[in-house]
């Protein structure tokens, strides 16, 4: 039966494909969408806030882990 | 990953990458990071508490981070890790918000328009979770299915077939149109077919 509708497969198969790519296309627009915002403001200054972060606990040395999870 | 061996090989074993340049790297990451957290709790603003979380559970553990491994792959498994860890607690809004939709939307991206982007993106929630993070990994976060595996903790063939259920699923959704609507939304599961034909064209014929 297969062997029989091979013909009519190929068509089918490139349009799923296209449409595959299609899909692919508006993950990556959705993706994009959001890398494109770069590093907001509020991230910036947790980036900075860690540089403090880091000055404080490097006048502690402590190598052990005092962690309290 | 991390072989017992490592430490035993004539090689020096991998240090911790320098304060600076792991600040740099988390900063790089950033706007990945909160486009993977995007995907998986579809909510702006939950998206950046659990990429913020990410990056203070990445700071604190900053030197388990080998110098040479792949940066984006170890804070994506931190950004995973954390999402699942906290229950999905309140990262995840149930219900599209078009206004913060609209908010996020600013200028056109290289699709056709915002309506794709955000058909795409309801679609996206629709999928399960494990199916989600597998397709945003491979199909838009650039990784192999080798680092999707390592990000996840799943076995290589685990997420080739999530992926390839993922690509079923959201092309049987954006076919006959997302479930979760707004209001003022009224395309018609046909238009939706339509314009994933109007693409598929524009798509072949070039570009």
């Amino acid at each position: 039966m297969s062997a029989m509708n091979k013909s009519d497969d190929k068509p089918d198969a490139q349009a799923v494909k296209s449409r595959q790519r299609v899909i692919g296309a508006r993950l990556q627009a959705v993706y994009d969408d959001v890398v494109r915002q770069g590093v907001p403001d509020d991230f910036e200054q947790m980036l900075a806030a860690l540089d403090e972060l880091d000055e404080q606990s490097g006048s502690v040395k402590n190598g052990s882990n005092g962690n309290e999870g | 990953m991390v072989s017992p061996d490592s430490d035993t090989a004539a090689d020096a074993p991998a240090e911790p990458l320098p304060v600076a340049e792991f600040k740099r790297e988390m900063a790089e990451a950033i706007p990945y990071m909160r486009a993977f957290a995007r995907s998986l709790t579809g909510d702006d603003s939950a998206a950046d508490d659990l990429t913020q979380d990410a990056l203070m559970k990445a700071w604190n553990a900053r030197k388990r981070f080998r110098a040479g491994s792949n940066f984006r792959a170890w804070i994506f498994t931190i950004v995973r890790n954390q999402f699942y860890s906290n229950c999905r607690r309140s990262w995840r809004q149930v219900a599209w918000d078009q206004e913060q939709a609209d908010r996020t939307l600013t200028g056109p991206s290289s699709m056709n328009g915002v309506m794709e982007l955000d058909e795409t993106r309801r679609a996206l929630l629709e999928l399960p979770d494990d199916q989600r993070e597998a397709i945003i990994l491979v199909g838009a976060g650039g990784f192999s299915y080798e680092e999707a595996a390592n990000i996840c903790g799943c076995a290589v063939g685990t997420v080739k077939s999530r992926v390839s259920r993922a690509r079923a699923a959201l092309a049987a959704i954006l076919e006959s149109g997302p479930k979760q609507r707004s209001a003022g939304d009224d395309i018609k599961p046909s238009e939706s077919a339509d314009l994933i034909m109007a693409e598929v064209k524009s798509l072949t014929s070039g570009a």
